[in-house]
């Protein structure tokens, strides 16, 4: 484990995780101060019925349809946060809900950040630990396990154009709480259970081997890549167990609050990349070009001693005491693309990105976009154009 | 020492904003992370959020050095440290700036993109301040001048700088 000179961990989120946990909420609201929420979600949940599962829950609070959004798109955007704000503004609310993925809890952030910073021109706070003002409160309920944006202090939110992605990263972020809840997720098909349980893995992986990799932050990345191990295949062929659901759902948690503290590194830069080049699947870029990634990171030391770990998290302790220590690292590799070749076998996920609709043209388009994302700073040694190119071509 | 340690932050910020605007002519790795930005385009870097910032401009793609400014406007990107004593690590090359960003101890007001392209293009700088060992150990690779250490001081600590508003 490397031991850092400075690290800086935070997180504040209080999580209540298990089957029955969404029957703390009314207590939790009341706990917050809370009467009068903004429910922020897209129709899909409200047509599976999810939405009515959480007013079920909301039981000491009267609830106005027009308190709740049900009309967050995909992907999160100025637009829709703008007229959240405006909606919140208007009906005096007193705190923010999001039920949904990664858009709805970023729309659901970008609402935080625009009401407590009282603007009107969210691009003007673009960067990092650009807000200083006091947050409202904030509830997250994720429906998919994977992105861990509810223990994240990121939101990536488009433009009014949709041309450009503005980031923000901000400990005034953070929800005050997670609500962790099984039944929320339980619609999830195997391919998307499959995608989104890589997405977590990736998220531990890289957070175990970044410039700012910590105890803490290793903490949950090895507890996060335990669960992974032991549960993310079983889960895929068995999408309705709940203690399966809950255990990755944890996981995705876990692994969020390690890469939120630790960043993600050389993977995430070049799979978002291909997100924004080839329009392709976040989670199908990172399943390809995660051996890929790690692979190349098999060079520096100090990722080769936290890859024995990730041996010993995602093999089990047998096969991590049956392998000689020279050799470990590289079965972690081994392991994960142990992982992956079994999630293609149950749902077909890609293992090429020819596969997923990247093309060679794009690769210095892509190469361009994955130099200048800030998690390209925080991978082991300095990456260069050569490196990202040499990876996408082992991936290709 | 504290006091030494701000004087020192603000001489060499100075020095690798003067020598920045010296070597996007010489640099073609600086000039392509340039291209990246856009035109008109205002940068302001600082020691600490209260200090002064040395501002720069990118017209037409060359860099103009506006000096030292408190509080600058109309500025697109913001660069500062959390304290003073992370910068001096910095700024004495005791520290990567990467490493710092990865720290959490450099705090960005403006697009991240651009601030990708402002971290390589002042490491890069750095690189020149510095010996070639030390420059090597900063950015990993092997470094080739295109221009000398001192004819580089010498000329940054001649140049002129731009006045008016930015």
């Amino acid at each position: 484990m490397k031991t850092p000179n400075y690290f800086e961990f935070f997180s504040p989120v209080k999580i209540n995780s298990g089957e029955q946990a969404l029957s703390t909420l009314n207590y939790e609201l009341e706990q917050l101060h809370v009467s009068n929420p903004l429910i922020l979600t897209n129709q899909t949940l409200d047509e599976l019925k999810i939405l009515d599962i959480l007013l079920s829950y909301m039981t000491k609070i009267d609830i106005n349809p027009r308190q709740i959004i049900k009309t967050v798109p995909n992907q999160a955007t100025l637009e829709t946060v703008q007229k959240a704000s405006h909606r919140y503004r208007e009906l005096s609310c007193d705190g923010i809900i999001a039920l949904g993925g990664e858009a709805i809890i970023d729309t659901a952030k970008g609402v935080n950040l625009t009401i407590s910073e009282n603007v009107d021109d969210l691009t003007k706070l673009t960067g990092i630990e650009t807000a200083h003002g006091d947050m409202q409160p904030f509830i997250v309920i994720p429906t998919t396990s994977g992105t861990g944006s509810e223990a994240a202090l990121s939101a990536v939110i488009s433009d009014s154009k949709g041309e450009n992605s503005l980031e923000f990263m901000s400990s005034k972020l953070m929800p005050d709480l997670a609500v962790i809840d099984p039944r929320m997720t339980f619609v999830l098909p195997p391919r998307l259970t499959a995608s989104t349980g890589v997405d977590a893995l990736v998220h531990a992986v890289e957070a175990y081997t970044g410039l700012q990799t910590n105890p803490l932050s290793d903490a949950y990345s090895f507890a996060a890549l335990k669960l992974i191990g032991q549960n993310l295949e079983q889960l895929v062929s068995d999408v309705n167990n709940k203690k399966l659901r809950l255990a990755m759902n944890n996981a995705a948690l876990m692994a969020g609050i390690a890469f939120s503290n630790s960043h993600a590194g050389v993977i995430h830069a070049i799979g978002d990349a291909c997100e924004k080049i080839s329009e392709v699947s976040h989670g199908d870029a990172l399943a390809v070009l995660l051996p890929h990634g790690m692979f190349y990171n098999l060079k520096f030391e100090y990722c080769r001693n936290s890859y024995q770990d990730i041996l010993l998290a995602l093999a089990g302790s047998e096969k991590f005491v049956n392998t000689a220590a020279e050799d470990r690292a590289l079965m972690a590799v081994d392991a994960v693309v142990g992982i992956l070749s079994e999630l293609r076998f149950l749902t077909g996920i890609p293992v090429r990105l020819e596969e997923i609709g990247v093309k060679r043209s794009e690769f210095n388009l892509i190469v361009d976009k994955a130099m200048h994302n800030s998690a390209l700073l925080n991978s082991a040694g300095n990456v260069k154009r050569s490196d990202i190119v040499t990876i996408l071509e082992a991936a290709f | 020492m504290k006091y030494l340690h701000h004087l020192i932050d603000k001489f060499i910020l100075s020095l690798i904003g003067r020598s920045l605007i010296i070597l996007t002519d010489k640099d073609n790795r600086i000039k392509k992370e340039l291209s990246y930005l856009p035109e008109n385009f205002n940068t302001a870097i600082a020691v600490e959020k209260n200090g002064p910032f040395i501002v720069l401009k990118k017209e037409k793609t060359k860099l103009k050095y506006y000096g030292y400014r408190y509080s600058p406007k109309n500025i697109n990107l913001k660069l500062y440290f959390k304290d003073q004593e992370f910068a001096y690590q910095v700024l004495s090359a005791r520290e990567s700036i990467r490493q710092a960003f990865s720290e959490h101890k450099l705090i960005v007001e403006g697009d991240l993109e651009y601030a990708v392209s402002l971290i390589y293009i002042l490491e890069l700088v750095e690189a020149y301040i510095l010996s070639d060992q030390l420059a090597e150990q900063v950015l990993a690779f092997d470094f080739k001048r295109k221009i000398s250490r001192l004819q580089l001081i010498f000329k940054a600590l001649f140049l002129f700088r731009e006045k008016g508003e930015i």
